[in-house]
């Protein structure tokens, strides 16, 4: 093979091999082509399907959109820019009373169209000026009220349409308020209305907001406080108007109306004037329709009248209350000034026995002794009667022999009717062995009420009285008392009346048998006192039993078997004793001295209290009887001096002798040293008892040079028998420095202040009289004057009663005279006080 | 490289020396292909160092001339192929210009795997173009052979400047200045 072949043949091979290279890159990219075809149509696809699916969404909101519209319960009209008729709805042609269905209308011109209903309107005239004006601003316009001729009212509503920033046509949106304007209008007048009715009844009212700023002030308001409304609107309505003590009310008031809760209640206002007035202010929130508050409405009513009036009533109320402190007052003096001689009468005519009388004599005293009791009776009804009401009848806890009690009781009553056809029984339950504790005076006067009462109505026949222990439980008894009498009984329908106050069965009665008929109602009072209680069972013309119980504390004690009545051998168990007797009374004294002399007690008399301190620095007595009432020295200013002033009888126990049975005197009694007291008229077998109990106690006589001073008794300091000693020692113990000080304080201070009193006298003025005189009042009680208080007292209540100046000037022309020698005695005991040489250790002290 | 340059040079060294001469530098060469080129196939830029290096060994003209005359000569190949693109020019400044950004961006489009050299250009006056090379295949002379014929072209009477601005020639400045 020639080279030139050999060539040829590797040329052909080589484009051949060229060709096939270049058909399989051909190949191969016809296939990447056929892939990304096949990917290219895949994509294609996709995009058709979703295309369609964005175009079926658009109809159905497009569908949905149409049916909005035609279905919207406002007319609705959409135009162009050029004003045609785009769209609009079924309510727009039903509103405007358009017989076309809305399709028809589209296209249309807008002008043609107003020109169809434009006459609907109200201001016809000025529909299209105002449309114009509209369409020239095109800013959206939204609830615009339209009137129109039929009564209808529409509201406006104008939507310019913009796309991408270009006008492109607009939305008008008419809807149909009649209903809501008419509630509305409605709502409106019927506010207006009450709001005027309640101007009208006098009831001022003002609205704030929830800062308390007067939103709107009514006139009647304004004439209330005296501002114009334009004077209150956007003030505090706190700060303008209430005074500044009730501001802590005011904050809990809002802070209730925050809370949407309402209230009533009373408060004073300022008036422009400055003047005050009291309102009643009945307060409430207000509410938005959305129901939040908004603020607050006050409904204000003046009661500055009745505000006054109450002011009025109170005082008349402790003027009342005054009134019946003084007539217990009264009460307690009567007592003392009729039970005094009255206690001297009987206690001759009980003495007149003893002096073998003839038998007249002896018929007129026992008319004279009856008459009497029959007055103390009566006098010690009112009096029990009265201390009950006031409540000072205080329920003793002392330990007594019950059985003993009932059993004397009887006895005496027995004795009584020994003459009588008319028997006295006793029968007593044998378990009543132990002594009890309880109100043995009380006992004593329910069963001398009951069986005095069963006495009277028994002519003939029997009482019996039954007591039994009706049960037990630890220590406590209940015992039933029990009074049956075969009397002339009480009628079933008065049964009721017999435990009432100053009432009896008949009239007749009273004549017939006496009495207060006080007797049965404080019996109840008392029963009731203890715990107990009564009731009564009766049978006209067979008798009347009265059952009641008491409930006692029982000791272990055994009754010791004593006898009672006043002895032979009593009267030697006291002899030899020494009393001293301070009683201004003569009638008094010789009954006390003729009973003291009957029992062979040895005595001193003392006239009045003066006197009876005398006696006592000079002489030792076991026992001292000491009235309160007496002049020259009471019976607390005497006793004040035997205990505070070195003396022989410093220890020895004091017995007041008191007229009056109030606890208030009682008290005072122990508060100036006393020991005892003994309530006038006293019987004989009291006194003796009394006589015997400190006779028992007695202590072995001291030295008379002991003179160191145990624990309990007073230093060995005097106020002057001027000053209320008692009265100083309550209140200043025996710091002796405290009291010097409120002397000092008295005569630096007070009597300055004194003098300003004086001048306002002179001048007339009432009302700084009434001040100065209540504000001084208690000072004189701090030094010892209570007498001066009382008199200041008067001066107080004279002033403060708007008494005529003459009648406090009187009062203090008293009080000036009895001042000066007064303040003379303070000075002196001040001095004396400053002379005491007070320790370091305030209980050591010497003169 | 794409394999037009490689028909592109076998048909110039056929036109020029026979087919015997193209037979020769291809059976003296260790060539992967074999030899058997097609336009639209890419080999190995290292076949046509080798088939150059034989035709400069049987022809005796240097590597750098032939390469220089193989650029010359491959303009017209171009010129046939993309004469749109040259009739949106006017000067052979203008085609240098867009050779990068414009032609470049052509032959992508239809030879994504293909292997572009970078090329810059800068009007440094009127008359004087600045053009910088940087090709890792190290044809600086085929290159300038296309911008000779490019300049030929437009007959533009123009100088060409050459400066190897690396060691290995990769990065070569032409200043071009018309007369």
């Amino acid at each position: 093979m020639s080279n030139e072949i050999v060539v040829l043949k590797r040329r052909v091979d080589r484009e051949r091999l060229a060709r096939r290279h270049a058909e399989s890159i051909l190949e191969q990219k016809a296939l990447d082509l056929y892939y990304a075809n096949k990917e290219l149509r895949v994509l294609n696809e996709n995009l058709e399907f979703k295309i369609s699916e964005r175009t079926r969404a658009l109809q159905t909101s497009q569908t949905r959109l149409a049916a909005l519209i035609s279905n919207l319960h406002s007319g609705i009209l959409v135009e162009d820019e050029l004003r045609r008729v785009v769209l609009t709805n079924q309510m727009f042609c039903e509103i405007f009373s358009l017989e076309v269905s809305p399709d028809k209308l589209i296209g249309m011109d807008y002008f043609d169209l107003t020109d169809d209903f434009k006459h609907l309107f109200e201001h016809s005239e000025t529909f299209d000026q105002r449309v114009e004006a509209i369409l020239e601003s095109k800013e959206a316009v939204v609830n615009e009220k339209l009137p129109l001729r039929d009564g209808r009212v529409l509201e406006r509503d104008y939507v310019p349409i913009l796309l991408d920033g270009q006008y492109n046509g607009h939305l008008w949106q008419y809807s149909d308020v009649t209903a809501e304007h008419y509630v509305r209008e409605d709502l409106k007048r019927s506010e207006e209305k009450y709001r005027g009715i309640i101007e009208n009844m006098e009831l001022g009212l003002v609205e704030v907001d929830n800062q308390g700023l007067i939103i709107r002030a009514y006139p009647r308001f304004c004439t209330m406080v005296g501002y114009t409304a334009d004077e209150l609107l956007g003030k505090d309505a706190l700060y303008t108007l209430i005074p500044s003590e009730y501001y802590p009310i005011l904050e809990q008031q809002t802070q209730d109306r925050l809370q949407g809760i309402g209230n009533v209640y009373e408060v004073e206002m300022i008036k422009k004037d400055s003047s005050r007035i009291w309102v009643l202010i009945s307060g409430a929130p207000i509410f938005d329709l959305d129901g939040s508050i908004v603020g607050s409405i006050g409904i204000h009513y003046d009661i500055t009248y009745q505000k006054d009036l109450q002011n009025e009533l109170e005082e008349a109320r402790q003027r009342a209350e005054e009134a019946q402190k003084a007539e217990k007052q009264f009460l307690a003096n009567m007592s003392h000034e009729i039970r005094t001689p009255l206690n001297a009468i009987i206690g001759m005519a009980h003495l007149l026995y003893d002096t073998e009388p003839t038998a007249e004599q002896k018929e007129y005293l026992s008319v004279l002794k009856n008459s009497a009791e029959i007055l103390r009776g009566l006098i010690s009804d009112v009096l029990d009667l009265s201390k009950i009401r006031s409540g000072n009848f205080e329920i003793q806890h002392n330990e007594f022999d019950l059985a003993g009690l009932v059993t004397a009781m009887v006895k005496t009553f027995q004795m009584c009717h020994e003459d009588k056809e008319l028997t006295v029984e006793l029968n007593l339950d044998p378990e009543l062995q132990n002594m009890v504790v309880g109100d043995d005076l009380m006992l004593n006067q329910i069963l001398i009420n009951l069986i005095g009462n069963a006495e009277k109505f028994t002519q003939k026949g029997k009482i019996t009285v039954f007591v039994r222990l009706k049960s037990r439980k630890n220590n406590r008894i209940n015992v039933e008392f029990k009074i049956a009498d075969t009397g002339i009984g009480i009628p079933k329908e008065k049964h009721d009346l017999v435990f009432q106050t100053f009432r009896q069965v008949d009239g007749d009665i009273k004549r017939k048998f006496g009495g207060t008929g006080l007797g049965l109602a404080i019996t109840k009072q008392l029963v009731e006192m203890q715990g107990g209680s009564i009731r009564l069972k009766s049978q006209l013309g067979k008798g009347t039993t009265f059952t009641f119980n008491i409930f006692y504390q029982e000791t272990d004690k055994k009754i010791a078997s004593e006898d009672r009545p006043i002895s032979e051998n009593d009267r030697l168990d006291v002899a030899g004793y020494r009393v001293l007797v301070v009683e201004d009374n003569h009638m008094n004294r010789k009954y006390i001295s003729t009973l003291l002399t009957k029992w062979q007690v040895n005595y001193q008399m003392a006239h009045n209290g003066l006197e009876g301190v005398e006696l006592a620095n000079h002489e030792p007595f076991d026992l001292i009887l000491m009235d309160i009432q007496m002049p020259e020295m009471d019976g607390y200013e005497a006793t004040n001096a035997i205990r505070y002033t070195v003396n022989l009888n410093q220890e020895t126990p004091i017995i007041a002798l008191t007229a009056s049975a109030m606890v208030s005197q009682k008290d005072k009694a122990f508060l100036a040293g006393m020991n005892d007291y003994l309530s006038k008229p006293f019987k004989p077998s009291q006194l003796f008892e009394k006589l015997k109990l400190y006779y028992s106690q007695r202590p072995e006589r001291k030295t008379e040079t002991a003179s160191d001073t145990e624990g309990g008794y007073y230093p060995p300091f005097a106020f002057n028998k001027r000053l209320d000693a008692a009265l100083l020692t309550e209140f200043y113990g025996d710091d002796l420095s405290y009291a010097r000080d409120m002397f000092d304080i008295f005569l630096t201070t007070v009597m300055p202040e004194y003098a300003t009193l004086k001048e306002q006298v002179i001048a007339q003025n009432t009302t700084e009289v009434g001040r100065l005189a209540h504000k001084l009042k208690p000072t004189f009680a701090m030094v010892g004057l209570p007498d001066l208080e009382q008199k200041m007292e008067a001066i107080e209540h004279s002033a403060k009663r708007n008494d005529d100046p003459s009648v406090w000037c009187t009062l203090f022309e008293d009080f000036e005279k009895h001042i000066v020698e007064a303040v003379d005695v303070v000075k002196k005991d001040h001095t004396r006080l400053l002379n005491i040489k007070f320790t370091t250790n305030a209980v050591g002290y010497s003169i | 490289m794409k394999g037009v340059v490689f028909t592109g040079f076998l048909d110039l060294v056929e036109n020029n020396f026979g087919y015997e001469m193209v037979d020769k530098i291809i059976t003296s060469s260790d060539l992967m292909s074999g030899g058997a080129y097609t336009s639209i196939g890419s080999y190995p830029h290292s076949e046509l160092v080798q088939l150059s290096t034989q035709l400069s060994r049987y022809t005796e003209i240097p590597v750098p001339k032939l390469m220089n005359l193989y650029g010359q000569h491959f303009f017209w190949i171009l010129a046939a192929q993309y004469a749109h693109i040259l009739s949106q020019v006017k000067t052979a400044f203008q085609l240098l210009e867009s050779a990068n950004s414009h032609i470049e961006v052509e032959v992508k489009k239809l030879y994504p795997d293909a292997e572009l050299p970078q090329l810059t250009t800068k009007r440094l006056n009127d008359k004087t173009l600045e053009m910088v090379y940087t090709s890792k295949q190290k044809m600086v002379d085929f290159v300038e052979g296309l911008i000779e014929s490019s300049l030929k072209y437009f007959e533009d009477k123009s100088t060409i400047e050459k400066t190897s601005l690396t060691k290995d020639g990769s990065t070569v400045r032409f200043i071009i200045t018309n007369q």
